[in-house]
């Protein structure tokens, strides 16, 4: 979990005891620390806080207190992450719960990354579920986002007082910390606590080797504000002294701020080659072997370790040999005093970390170092020139590609800026600007030039912004030029096959929006197979993605199941943020559930798909996703917002988009049809351009009855044959049972039903018979045998999250937006809601009418008020939509 | 109450249904900017205020330490 969010470009991937995210284990102690026993205690009281915040500077001793805590106090169950500069603190949350025993339903698979994904609500009762309290401390979060404060909150309140979160911060956490304070659930060490007191700051002095009158101890501790590390700054310079007591007024002597004044004294105590090795290797976050020599020319491991020893600023990094990283302060006063004494040689330095990061396949981190030195056009060249742009989509976390790219200035010249830029505009769903920029692009690369890496960037994200084109034709050209323009490619590049692949779904997503879903789907499972696995992941995905909606399209709902799987597995790989995932993923997931009649689940994944962008999105997942979305709102009896959402959805539809406009005229008869108004559902139908569309065909004579309709013999003939799609197939074998019925041709029906229940069973597909002509459904209910074979037809509304297999949502998906009330224009009277339960007793009318002491014609009114409000026709439809509604006791 | 007072500007009106969540603090709009004034215990306590204003989308344009009125000194 911690690795996905490195480049893909080799990085021995540490396992996740480590990453450059952060670092798991308890500090150790500096050999000069001396105990405080006064905040200890005032830890060690706090014991049924459930937020234990350190909040303050840096250099306070906030590390070093809690450690002395945890050790001196013999604190059970505990695990601590120290977290890096911006570092997402969730995979260092999750680590250490799993360290602690707590089955955060991350990954298990000890090879691969464990899932960044976090369910807080999932963790939380994960943590509640829990034998013992255990205690977290993640030492420097930054927790600056009110999402993120929001999830942590969540966490600790639903965890059952089952967890002790310790945060070691520099600024407090957006978080509701007044509610905390009034529930006196936290404990706080702020900066005045943190201050030493006199009695303190000589125990920290005399910890330092010097020893001092008590008046120097009050002076130097009144200089410094009882500020830790000033005092080992003091201590440092003032051991060296004769007389340190002597020395003392100097130190606190009036003139300027004893910190810089100290680090002066510190440094300039340091001989040069130190001096110069500490100031030059300052600009690197974590030392790791390779990079300090790429910083300094020459191996300093050995004086560095030697540093570590007796120096309180540099400590080497845990389970890291090699590894060193200097205190955060000392690191800032270093850096300052280098872009002060050297500003041309800081901007060597982050060019040097930079390309010694590129080297070693570590983008994101290279890119940092060109920003840091303010050299956006060097940092968009290398992204452009490594062909990263499939990383800078992919990736979304703090330490990442995108994140380091985030504010980069608009306007700079070059193609490569205007490139980026659009990738980082589609990224954020805006298509419109990104064609701009790829506009500006466009005039700055030569047509003739060779196919380098910036041409070919530019028809890559050119595909990509097509596929928002209002003409489908337009978007197929374009995708075809990047195709092309990859295989004449002069560069070679690992990242190659996953810009292909993503083309490729540029491609299959015009071809169906040109009304080819076919080749589309040959496409893309062309697509999907070829490259290797690590290299493609972003475009297997997506491949994925769009295959499984295809399928759900056809009615092949087991195997839309198992390709959305896939590609929710490959983004847990990647690690990529649900709301950042295809939107087909999520929208197969609904529309499977919606096929399956499992209301409440295909609700959830509705809500993750509306919440999802990917790229900008594209006008036929959106379509489709909105089919999904108003079939889940008219099943839950909302019929005119379903109707609604989809003429709105049609309405922004481009006009050239008519395969598209198809599906939502069809969506929009049955519909129509379902709220009784066939007059309406006709209308639609009219407006369906391809006549001949099957589905099409069959609803226009389910709507016709007994009158004839145009093809629907040869459409009739199609469905029914065994090449046909499952969806065509049992919706034409329950037309074909309907005519029968109507023409009393009893046998016949229930031959033509039992070929649809045949077909249907396989897939699980029951809205059809949902759905039905009340003739069909009434045939089926009074039909024994083919109930009792195909029970699984009236197995539906599993309750949300335990829906079988995938069409339970995954896991991995953050807390779900508000859902929309369910549907139910006016509320149940009493008397009704207990009529409704004396039906779903199926206790007749006589029954009923004895059971309440009223009479047969009472009942009646109340029943047929029932079927108004519920908006079904049938009593056992009503008790059906009561259940869903929740409005039964079972 | 205790802490300093800060006065911090952030460009433009603030929206009300931000102003509804900052219940701690004093807020007065000027022409272009608006000014929210509280007491912050300390250093970590202003800086996660000024976190909180930006997660809200507010651009805080300058943040300025209050001199104690002189009663309080």
């Amino acid at each position: 979990m911690w690795c996905v969010m490195q480049s893909p470009y080799g990085e021995p991937v540490t396992g996740r005891s480590s990453s450059a995210g952060g670092w798991f284990g308890v500090p150790t102690l500096p050999a000069t620390y001396a105990a405080r026993p006064r905040l200890t205690t005032l830890l060690a009281e706090a014991d049924d806080a459930g937020l234990v915040l350190v909040s303050a500077p840096a250099g306070c001793g906030k590390t070093s207190l809690v450690a002395d805590w945890v050790r001196t106090c013999a604190i059970e169950d505990v695990a601590w992450v120290t977290l890096d500069a911006d570092a997402d603190p969730w995979p260092g949350l999750v680590g250490c719960l799993e360290r602690l025993g707590v089955d955060t339903g991350a990954t298990a698979d000890p090879e691969g990354p464990a899932s960044q994904l976090v369910d807080p609500t999932r963790l939380a009762s994960a943590v509640a579920s829990q034998p013992r309290r255990v205690t977290v401390v993640v030492d420097g979060p930054d927790i600056a986002s009110g999402d993120l404060g929001h999830d942590l909150d969540l966490v600790l309140r639903h965890s059952g007082g089952r967890l002790r979160l310790v945060l070691l911060t520099r600024s407090d956490p957006v978080m509701p910390l007044y509610r905390y304070r009034l529930e006196e659930s936290i404990t706080e060490i702020r900066m005045r606590d943190l201050a030493c007191t006199d009695h303190e700051a000589g125990h920290l002095l005399a910890a330092a080797g010097l020893e001092l009158s008590e008046e120097s101890v009050r002076a130097l501790n009144e200089r410094a504000h009882g500020w830790v590390v000033g005092l080992r700054f003091a201590a440092r310079y003032l051991v060296a002294c004769e007389d340190p007591d002597a020395a003392v007024p100097e130190v606190v002597g009036d003139s300027g701020d004893i910190a810089e004044y100290l680090l002066g004294e510190v440094l300039d105590a340091q001989p040069p080659e130190v001096r110069q090795l500490l100031l030059t290797t300052s600009v690197a976050d974590v030392l790791r072997p390779g990079l300090i020599e790429a910083l300094s020319g020459r191996s300093l491991t050995r004086a560095l370790s030697m540093l570590t020893r007796d120096n309180a600023f540099i400590e080497p990094v845990p389970h890291h040999p090699g590894f060193f990283r200097y205190h955060p302060f000392f690191r800032d006063l270093l850096r300052a005093e280098l872009a002060y004494e050297a500003p041309d040689q800081l901007k060597d330095l982050h060019h040097a970390a930079s390309d010694w990061y590129a080297d070693n396949g570590m983008l994101a981190s290279s890119v940092a170092h060109l920003v840091a030195a303010g050299d956006w056009s060097d940092a968009v060249r290398l992204v452009v020139d490594r062909i990263a742009l499939a990383e800078l989509v992919r990736t979304s976390g703090s330490q990442s590609l995108r994140a380091r790219l985030r504010d980069l200035p608009r306007g700079l010249p070059g193609p490569e800026a205007a490139l980026v830029s659009a990738t980082l505009l589609l990224t954020q769903g805006e298509p419109g600007s990104a064609g701009a920029e790829l506009d500006k692009a466009r005039r700055e690369v030569a047509e003739d030039a060779a196919i380098d890496s910036t041409a070919l960037a530019l028809a890559v994200v050119g595909a990509l912004q097509a596929r928002n084109a209002d003409d489908p034709r337009r978007a197929l050209e374009v995708a075809e030029e990047a195709e092309q323009a990859l295989g004449r490619a002069a560069v070679s590049a690992s990242a190659l096959p996953e810009l292909s692949g993503m083309v490729q779904v540029s491609k299959a997503l015009a071809l169906v929006r040109g009304g080819d879903p076919t080749a589309a789907r040959d496409v893309l499972t062309a697509a999907a197979r070829s490259g290797t696995a690590p290299a493609r992941g972003l475009a297997e995905m997506e491949c994925l993605g769009l295959l499984a909606l295809l399928a759900c399209l056809r009615g092949e709902l087991t195997s839309a199941t198992a390709l959305a799987t896939r590609a929710s597995d490959i983004a847990d790989r990647l690690g990529i943020q649900a709301g950042e995932r295809p939107t087909s993923v999520a929208a197969t997931f609904a529309w499977i559930a919606l096929e399956r009649d499992e209301l409440t689940a295909a609700g959830e994944h509705v809500a993750v798909a509306c919440a999802t962008s990917f790229l900008g999105g594209d006008p036929a997942t959106r379509a489709l996703l909105a089919v999904a979305a108003a079939g889940h709102q008219s099943a839950r009896g909302n019929r005119a917002a379903g109707i609604a959402l989809l003429e709105k959805t049609a309405a922004e539809v481009p006009e050239a988009d008519t395969w598209i406009r198809d599906r939502l005229h069809l969506e929009l008869a049955r519909l129509r049809r379902d709220a009784g108004d066939p007059v309406g559902a006709r209308q639609e139908l009219e407006a369906v351009a391809a006549t001949d569309d099957a589905e099409a065909v069959l609803l226009r004579a389910e709507l016709s009855g007994p009158t004839r309709v145009a093809g629907l013999d040869q459409a009739l003939a199609g469905a029914l044959r065994d090449d046909a799609s499952t969806q065509v197939q049992v919706k034409g074998w329950l037309l074909q049972a309907a005519r029968h019925l109507r023409r009393g041709n009893d046998d016949a029906a229930r031959s033509a039903l039992g070929r649809s229940l045949q077909v249907a069973a396989t897939e699980a597909l029951r809205r059809p018979f949902r759905s039905a002509p009340p003739a069909v459904q009434q045939a089926l209910a009074h039909d024994a045998v083919l109930s009792a074979r195909h029970r699984w037809l009236e197995a539906a509304h599993v309750p949300a999250g335990t829906a079988a297999g995938a069409s339970t949502p995954p896991a991995t998906v953050a807390p779900l937006p508000e859902q929309p009330p369910a549907a139910l224009v006016e509320s149940l009277t009493p008397k009704e809601l207990e009529v409704l339960e004396h039906l779903a007793e199926l206790l007749t009318t006589d029954e009923i009418a004895a059971a309440m002491f009223v009479s047969v014609n009472t009942v009646r009114t109340h029943v047929r008020s029932i079927l108004r409000k519920l908006g079904v026709s049938r009593r056992n439809a009503a008790v059906r939509r009561a259940r869903e509604l929740h409005l039964l006791a079972s | 109450v205790s802490g300093p007072t800060y006065e911090v500007r952030v460009s433009g009106p603030i929206p009300p249904d931000v102003l509804e969540q900052l219940t701690d603090v004093e807020v007065a709009a000027q022409e272009l900017r608006t000014v929210v004034s509280g007491h912050f215990e300390d250093q970590a306590a202003l800086y996660g205020f000024l976190h909180r204003l930006r997660d809200l989308g507010l651009d805080v344009v300058e943040v300025r330490r209050v001199a104690a009125p002189v009663e309080e000194d």
